[in-house]
């Protein structure tokens, strides 16, 4: 029952209040600003070209690599405060198995690294 | 008032997640598979266990939704047919289960006793495991998921060999 | 024609909304604000221990967005004076000091333009989105004992739980703007903050380990005797990369690079989406410069001729005044640098920075306690 009893009532306030003054904003703006629409100006910008073919191209993803490293590494380093929280309350040979841990990831993303410069599709 | 707060984030995460299938633009359904996401780590912030909610927040939220609406994005996506009115109808009753069971186990788990309750969440035995029994286990498992990006590399290239 | 009704239709939806968050928000806080109007006329200096005070003046919505026109102002004059111009002169006087507000009013009177087949309700709300999860941070720094919105006990946590809502908000905004600039700024923001964020959680942990808090009250009183960034070093130089890269501050910012892609994701965006936009990047400024002073600089703690929340005001305005002269200094780097930079040498170097901690564990807890 932690929800909405302590300092989270005010966290909720605060979001609130910043979702009200962004919508707020709007609303004077689009109130005040004037309205007229015409086909040049609600055309795609592209350098005052004519904008050819589908809009949402498929574009490169030789970074993928990196994105799938980012969900391996997210799990992992969240493992590790859990360590880290209690870190004066181990000794160095119990708090060994993470220490190795941070051992062995930094020759694996050499690894990859390497590879991903092969990738380009 | 005390049901209103786990009945608003279960209608939510249902609604999202009724969405997230039946949504006709696949970056909608990834929005509401988001939402969804989001609205389990609130019942975890509820429960009162904050490791867990973050821990869904910062990866499924910030990592695999992002990785799927950026999936969906650059593969392009196609309209789904319209109108699964069968898929609709289990959806709300998937729903009205849900929100059901829901209302019921908190009615059930209130009249008991305090102690017979969950216990409540403590972070030291959680690092202990992960330090002392569960140690190797979290080097084998980086190992595994380091092992599955290089899979996931190694197609990519052959793919690109082929071409 | 079209897009006339839907300006008035959604005029009124957003007004509608707005009247609704403010008369349920007045409802939820009904008694605070009689407390608070009962304080006037009995004891006016305690409102400011009240939490309404809080989330309204000072850690609250007035300081943050205060703070960031000054940094605005402060940022166009320092850039001009590195480059010999003069920079803002006329509006308000002094130096031009009211620039910044004065370009509030434009954009509040220009037309937001939607652009063809774009996705309306996802184009036009992401903005908001964008604008709330980037001042959503500040509820957590600290500015003395009692001035934090939610001192909550897992904080650091939570901080890393709203950094991962950055990348989703900017790929939406990206998707619906419809324009392939757009699209690749949006990505490249995605990889950037994605490759980014694990430096700040490896860096962030020597803190946590030295103090053995998540709190960042409890990380600020652990800094008593000596500020973190005595023994963690390295981790506070790559967090303070890393920040730069998340923020995309000029060194790293690929992904509106106004040379080649034409101010990336926010292409489309015009009037006062763009000026939300904008104003969200200077908030974030904000509260990342709030948390590394926590972090590293030991927070509101000082010497006692001066009260807490001064001393962290201090430390929170150097910061920001460090991270806005890079923009005078630094030139762009490319996308591949940025990415392999980020993975090859800010992770094994904040990795460093945590064995160094393993190694000297035993002179540290002697030291520290």
């Amino acid at each position: 029952m932690a929800l909405l009893t302590d300092g989270s009532f005010w966290f909720v306030i605060y979001i609130l209040l910043l979702m009200g003054a962004g919508l707020t904003f709007y609303a004077v703006a689009f109130a005040l600003a004037p309205r007229k629409s015409s086909a040049i100006k609600e055309d795609t910008f592209e350098s005052g070209q004519l904008p050819p073919g589908e809009k949402r191209v498929r574009l490169v993803m030789q970074y993928f690599v990196f994105l799938l490293l980012f969900l391996v590494f997210d799990v992992v380093s969240m493992f590790l405060f859990s360590w880290g929280y209690f870190f004066f309350s181990y000794t160095q040979t119990q708090s060994l198995y993470p220490v190795l841990f941070l051992l062995f990831v930094i020759p694996s993303i050499y690894v990859t690294v390497k590879i991903a410069r092969q990738v380009s599709v | 008032m005390d049901y209103l707060i786990p009945v608003a984030i279960a209608v939510f995460s249902a609604v999202a997640a009724i969405l997230a299938l039946e949504a006709r633009r696949m970056v909608y359904g990834a929005i509401s598979l988001a939402l969804f996401f989001a609205g389990l780590s609130l019942f975890f912030f509820y429960l009162d266990l904050p490791y867990l909610a973050v821990f869904q927040l910062i990866v499924y939220v910030g990592a695999i939704a992002v990785l799927i609406m950026f999936t969906v994005m650059i593969v392009g996506e196609k309209e789904t047919k319209e109108g699964r009115l069968s898929l609709l109808l289990l959806g709300v009753l998937g729903f009205i289960t849900i929100v059901g069971s829901f209302v019921f186990a908190i009615e059930y788990f209130s009249s008991l006793p305090v102690a017979q309750t969950a216990p409540s969440f403590n972070f030291i035995d959680l690092s202990k495991a992960v330090v002392s029994q569960y140690g190797l286990l979290l080097i084998v498992l980086a190992c595994l998921l380091t092992a599955s990006a290089y899979g996931a590399i190694t197609l990519a290239r052959r793919e690109e060999v082929q071409k | 024609m079209q897009s006339e009704t839907f300006t008035k239709s959604f005029l009124r939806a957003i007004g509608i909304a707005s009247a609704a968050i403010l008369i349920f928000v007045i409802y939820l806080i009904r008694y605070p604000i009689l407390q608070v109007l009962y304080l006037l006329v009995t004891n006016p200096l305690a409102i400011a221990t009240t939490d309404l005070f809080k989330v309204i003046i000072f850690p609250g919505l007035l300081y943050m967005s205060l703070i960031p026109l000054i940094a605005e102002w402060v940022e166009r004059k320092l850039v001009a004076r590195v480059q010999v111009r003069i920079g803002p002169y006329y509006v308000g006087g002094w130096e031009g000091f009211l620039q910044p507000i004065a370009d509030l009013f434009k954009l509040l009177f220009k037309e937001v333009i939607i652009p063809k087949n774009s996705d309306r309700l996802v184009f036009l709300f992401s903005p908001i989105l964008a604008f709330t999860v980037a001042a959503i941070p500040t509820v957590l720094v600290p500015y003395s004992k009692t001035f934090v919105i939610w001192n909550y006990a897992y904080g650091v946590l939570l901080f890393f739980a709203l950094l991962a809502f950055f990348p989703l908000v900017v790929l939406l905004a990206a998707w619906s703007s419809n324009n392939k600039y757009s699209l690749i700024g949006g990505l490249r923001a995605l990889y950037q903050q994605a490759s980014y964020e694990i430096p700040i959680f490896l860096s962030v942990l020597p803190s946590v380990m030295l103090a053995g808090s998540l709190n960042f009250i409890g990380i600020v009183e652990a800094q008593a005797r000596i500020w973190f960034i005595a023994f963690a070093p390295i981790s506070a130089i790559v967090f303070f990369v890393a920040m730069l890269a998340e923020m995309e501050r000029v060194p790293f910012d690929m992904p509106e690079a106004d040379s080649e892609l034409v101010s990336g994701w926010t292409t489309e965006y015009s009037g006062i989406a763009w000026g939300l936009y904008q104003f969200g990047i200077y908030v974030k400024l904000l509260a990342f410069a709030g948390v590394f002073a926590t972090l590293f600089l030991g927070g509101f703690l000082g010497p006692s001729f001066l009260p807490h929340f001064i001393w962290a005001f201090i430390k929170v305005l150097i910061v920001v005044l460090i991270l806005l002269s890079t923009r005078a200094f630094w030139p762009r780097i490319r996308i591949d640098q940025l990415v392999r930079g980020g993975w090859k040498f800010l992770i094994p170097l904040a990795i460093l920075n945590i064995i160094l901690l393993f190694i000297f564990q035993p002179y540290l807890s002697a030291i520290l306690r």
